[in-house]
């Protein structure tokens, strides 16, 4: 479905250091990389969440593989197609949200948008109004068809983007910060689409977003990338048992002494205190450590219970977008 | 076939799209009737004084100078109609909303174009058809129905080639970001079609009918018309003609063929 291959893309941007005749008469730029040598293979059915902080290369990456930018160097091929080279052709399979780009032409209804998708995907009427009766049912976008695009509201409007990107029926879906800058309801109507939206095992769909109940609830892999690198690829299913902590919670009946908190600082892990409670994170590579510490203390007669708990989804990408980025970031 | 089909129909939903705005915009296109009466009033003044004192200018009389304002006029107007955003092209690639028309199976310029038609701009042509009514009734020029559509089909090349000027020189933007001085650079070209072409060197006459559209904006529409001979005959104008569009559309394509390559887009 797509093959990405050493794909490279560097960007020539101004210097702005430097004196200022200097620069006036010689202009100095500097070459940023903004993907890094990236490789992945993506099967036909996956949902991916692309995920990285500002920056990181994600919005880079999804103009490459919607031939809007071509690559400096690498290859790319999606549904077969050459996405640059072959854009025409390939576009026509595909379909691209862009958070902070609209689809929509403000002067007209949203049914009028919707014949010039007609004219420039060459689909039939009937296509038409089967495709507009499977999203009215889980949308109910009937009553938007006929008002004007800049009298919607924000959470009506991204209805109807959401239509404009899918009305053809694509089979590779692109969603890039599909919410970012939407209010609540305008939130809520793109994570309705995406999880009530039949999209199958036919359909693949890659999202960039920070919202993470989206990434918890749709996403079944992802791809982590970092100054423009790929750092993470892995399977949601795999993620709790892979990264981040095991949570180690003990409840005390008084505060835990002073020299019951000297001997687990010595572990090295992270520890909360919340009065008579201590959460103890251990690294889910250093699980052993969990039985060492309640040996440790065990016999402590203020310790009531022990219990160990696993992090929750949200912790996991929190962690994965904090402390784990961190750390990679240091290393590269 | 299909592909002709498939951008009539785009054509259809532009058309559309214009009278839509319209509506919405009735005072503005008003203003606009009365902003290019005005503009041709002031052509046809500047026009009566030059001739106060002579009956010919550069072998003009003042009648057919007359119908060449007119079609000056047409020319601004089939402009403002048809290619009205061709050179703000460059804003798409500077700002990155070309991005939106990337991302749909046509050929961006195409779809911009034709989403910007201004049909509503087609009442600016009412001051210069009956301008044209009074030079035929009362400076009783002779004009015959084929020779003026033939004159507006010479116009309509100006126009056409000139709107692949301007976004030839908006691709630009694909090498040096923010381009404005150029955008106003082919605006100034555009004021080529105001004067006679006749005040011109040879050479330059000839170059406005070959690697430039302008002469056919106004001149050689007038001449047509009126019957008259402009440097060869009408068929070596045809070829010119067809030569300026084969020329631009090419010069046109390459430009963007390069320039798409080095688009960066912006934004996240």
């Amino acid at each position: 479905m797509i093959k990405v291959e050493k794909l490279t893309r560097n960007y020539k941007i101004p210097n702005n250091k430097g004196n200022f005749f200097v620069r006036l008469f010689n202009s100095r730029y500097k070459t940023i990389t903004a993907l890094n040598n990236v490789s992945f293979t993506i099967s036909k059915g996956e949902k991916v969440a692309v995920l990285g902080l500002n920056g990181s290369g994600k919005s880079t990456l999804f103009k490459i593989l919607t031939g809007i930018i071509s690559p400096s160097s690498g290859s790319c091929k999606c549904l077969d197609y050459d996405p640059f080279n072959e854009r025409k052709k390939y576009v026509k399979n595909i379909g691209v949200l862009f958070g902070q780009k609209t689809l929509l032409i403000p002067e007209l209804s949203v049914y009028d948008c919707l014949k010039l998708y007609k004219a420039v995907y060459e689909l039939k009427q009937k296509d038409i109004d089967y495709r507009l009766k499977i999203f009215d049912k889980h949308f109910g976008v009937e009553k938007l068809l006929h008002r004007i695009v800049r009298t919607l509201s924000l959470g009506e409007r991204m209805k109807a983007e959401i239509l404009m990107a899918t009305i053809h029926d694509p089979l590779l879906f692109f969603f890039d910060e599909p919410t970012i800058g939407l209010d609540v309801q305008a939130k809520n109507a793109f994570k309705d689409f995406l999880l009530n939206y039949p999209f199958g095992s036919e359909k693949t769909v890659l999202i960039t977003t920070h919202d993470i109940s989206v990434i918890k609830e749709f996403a079944t892999r992802i791809l982590l990338l970092n100054n423009g690198k790929l750092v993470l690829d892995i399977k949601t299913k795999y993620l709790k048992d892979k990264f981040g902590f095991k949570k180690l919670v003990i409840d005390f009946k008084r505060e835990p002494t002073k020299s019951i908190m000297e001997n687990i600082k010595t572990f090295g892990c992270p520890i909360e205190k919340n009065k008579n409670k201590l959460i103890i994170k251990v690294p889910v590579n250093e699980k052993e450590k969990i039985e060492t510490i309640k040996k440790k203390i065990v016999t402590d007669e203020s310790i009531i219970s022990f219990k160990v708990e696993n992090m929750d989804y949200e912790e996991t990408i929190n962690w994965l977008m904090g402390e784990f980025y961190a750390d990679v970031q240091k290393i590269s | 076939m299909r592909t002709f089909r498939k951008y009539l129909e785009i054509i259809k939903i532009g058309v559309f799209l214009s009278s839509r705005r319209l509506l919405y915009f009735r005072v503005s296109t008003f203003f606009d009737i009365l902003g290019n009466t005005l503009f041709l009033i002031i052509n046809i003044v500047f026009w009566k004084i030059i001739y106060t004192n002579i009956q010919f200018f550069n072998g003009w009389t003042i009648e057919q100078m007359y119908l060449f304002t007119a079609f000056t006029e047409f020319f601004h107007v089939f402009t403002k109609i048809f290619f009205p955003v061709s050179g703000k092209l460059w804003k798409l690639i500077y700002t990155g909303k070309l991005d939106s028309y990337l991302i749909k199976p046509v050929e961006p310029f195409m779809l911009l174009n034709t989403l910007n038609l201004r049909l509503e701009n087609i009442f600016n042509l009412i001051p210069s058809v009956l301008w044209i009514l009074v030079l035929i009734n009362y400076y009783k020029i002779k004009l015959d129905v084929l020779s003026f559509i033939i004159a507006l089909l010479f116009n309509f090349v100006a126009v056409f080639v000139y709107s692949l000027i301007q976004m030839s020189t908006s691709t630009a933007s694909f090498w040096f970001g923010k381009i404005s001085a150029i955008d106003e650079l082919s605006d100034s070209l555009a004021m080529l079609v105001n004067y006679p072409h006749t005040i011109f060197p040879f050479f330059i006459r000839i170059f406005m009918i070959t690697l430039l559209p302008f002469g056919y904006a106004s001149t050689v529409p007038a001449f047509v018309t009126l019957k008259l001979k402009y440097i060869g005959t009408f068929s070596a104008l045809a070829i010119g003609a067809a030569f300026t569009i084969i020329l631009w559309v090419t010069i046109f394509k390459i430009l963007w063929k390069f320039g798409i390559k080095k688009y960066n887009s912006y934004g996240g």
